[in-house]
């Protein structure tokens, strides 16, 4: 318990940190700007891709690229899929990118793919199952798997990446193709990521951005992991405080069981010390023992917590609304590492009075008693 | 006497898995999710389909169990051993590969059912491995 707990907290944590740092790196954006109305729904896309369709009501992109400070600054366009499509049960995200100045996916494109993105050709998130060649249809429009990101633990791997012009398309065709139109006109956009200058304070150039587009809500990308860190910091409380109630609770229930096993084997124990063992032998036996069972008890916790949690990482996170990236095998080790210890340490604690208490009995007498 | 514990969990174990994806671990239809055709007739997500592969195999899960609780031969109690091993391994590759699930990773039937599933399956494995162990020759 005391391990499987300790591992838990440590692995969502982990987890949670990995994926934000991973996600980041891979959006390559200092700023992100959304319209002040979508701030929660734009956030959501981005953490952990809950479908959600909006977009300015106004041209922001050529106003944001005026600023001074700003280097690069690249457009996205956020669509909800409908229900009930043919590969899913509920809607999917659909992210409109811009290829000639996209940085979320292009080094993924030049890297993997190899060639821009062609006409109609979709890049799907790591947690979209499909081969590549995949045909998908979204309002009636039909998209190619041309390919499968790498896992973020963020919203990307629930989101499928377009071209700009092929979601126009699909929203000017949803008209009379789809059960009900996206709404979206050329050249509406959800969103705008922001890479400033080198050298360039990103608080000051998101203030800028404030006061140049009133209807625009930037924020740099160290809110969102302040953010993350925010949600987390209940369960994570929840679960340190379950860590520490175990932990005080399994050190007398250790230490009763190892008395209760001292109790047992009193004559056995006996009978040794009346053969010459030394006290320091029959000490070290009993302590020895408690530390095997616990080191075996720790990785048993272990197992079980490792197998329960790669089982429903999933419905975990998902109910905690945070991002997830599996943190590394050294990691993981580190903290089965530090688990286990604990266990070791609470154990050998533990049985310190029993091991104590049966390397002093008198030999006699404890012979005596057990034929009672 | 006969030790029935493996007769029994393997026959709790057998109602666990096919009931589970339409109780405790639903998959998507139970929310009410269908595929709609053109013509707006409503079937089943792969996930669906993978349920009620479940309720076979579970069934037969069953089966072993009870079988398994009345026969005497030790060697047909291997069989049976080998048959749960099987069975818990078909029960695992039903979502995962031969029907699959549903596309999205945050669907209930992927969060949910599958690694309900997964570890059900496990527990059927273990038995039957145990059921085999102990009627090796």
């Amino acid at each position: 318990m005391v391990t499987g707990t300790l591992l838990s907290t440590s692995f969502l944590v982990g987890g949670a940190q990995n994926s934000v740092q991973v996600g980041m790196d891979r959006l390559g954006a200092d700023i992100l700007i959304l319209p002040q109305d979508y701030v929660i729904k734009g956030q959501s896309v981005l953490l952990t891709g809950k479908p959600t369709t909006f977009a300015f009501q106004d041209s922001v992109l050529s106003r944001v690229k005026s600023i001074p400070g700003i280097a690069v600054a690249s457009p996205q366009l956020y669509i909800g899929t409908l229900q009930n499509q043919g590969c899913c049960a509920t809607d999917l995200q659909l992210i409109g990118i811009d290829p000639e100045n996209d940085f979320t996916i292009q080094s993924w494109l030049e890297s993997e793919l190899g060639r821009p993105l062609g006409k109609d050709e979709c890049i799907v998130g790591f947690g979209i199952i499909g081969p590549v060649g995949t045909i998908l249809k979204f309002y009636g429009h039909e998209y190619t798997v041309a390919g499968r990101l790498d896992p973020s633990g963020m919203g990307m791997d629930a989101s499928i990446f377009i071209r700009m012009e092929d979601a126009y398309t699909m929203s000017e065709e949803s008209g009379w193709k789809a059960v009900s139109p996206v709404g979206i006109r050329e050249g509406q956009i959800s969103a705008v990521l922001v890479r400033v200058e080198p050298g360039a304070d990103k608080e000051a150039v998101a203030q800028k951005i404030r006061e140049t587009v009133p209807s625009a809500y930037p924020f740099t990308v160290s809110h969102v992991a302040t953010k993350v860190n925010s949600q987390l910091s209940l369960a994570t409380e929840v679960l340190t405080a379950v860590t520490a109630a175990v932990t005080l609770v399994s050190i007398p229930f250790i230490a009763l069981i190892s008395t209760m096993v001292a109790n047992e084997r009193r004559r056995e124990l006996a009978l040794l010390r009346a053969m010459g063992a030394t006290r320091l032998f029959i000490f070290s036996a009993v302590f020895s023992e408690s530390l095997l069972l616990a080191a075996l008890g720790g990785l048993a916790g272990i197992g079980i917590s490792g197998l329960l949690l790669s089982l429903f990482e999933p419905l975990i996170t998902g109910t905690l609304q945070v991002p997830f990236l599996w943190p590394s095998l050294w990691t993981i080790a580190g903290d089965a590492a530090v688990a286990i210890f604990l266990a070791v340490g609470i154990g050998g604690a533990a049985s310190l009075y029993p091991a104590y208490r049966s390397s002093t009995m008198d030999p006699y007498e404890a012979i005596r008693r057990s034929e009672l | 006497m006969k030790n029935i514990t493996p007769s029994v969990l393997l026959c709790v174990l057998g109602v666990a898995l096919l009931a589970a994806p339409w109780t405790f671990a639903p998959v998507c239809e139970v929310h009410g999710d269908f595929v709609q055709t053109v013509t707006g007739k409503q079937l089943p997500m792969p996930c669906g389909y993978t349920a009620r592969a479940e309720i076979g195999v579970g069934a037969l899960v069953m089966v072993t169990g009870v079988v398994l609780g009345i026969t005497k031969s030790s060697e047909a109690r291997r069989m049976l051993g080998f048959m749960g091993i099987a069975l818990g391994a078909l029960a695992i590759a039903f979502p995962v590969s031969i029907i699959g699930m549903c596309a999205k990773a945050d669907h209930t039937c992927r969060t949910m059912t599958q690694p309900t599933i997964t570890l059900i399956s496990l527990g059927i494995i273990v038995v039957a491995g145990i059921v085999l162990y102990y009627h090796r020759k």
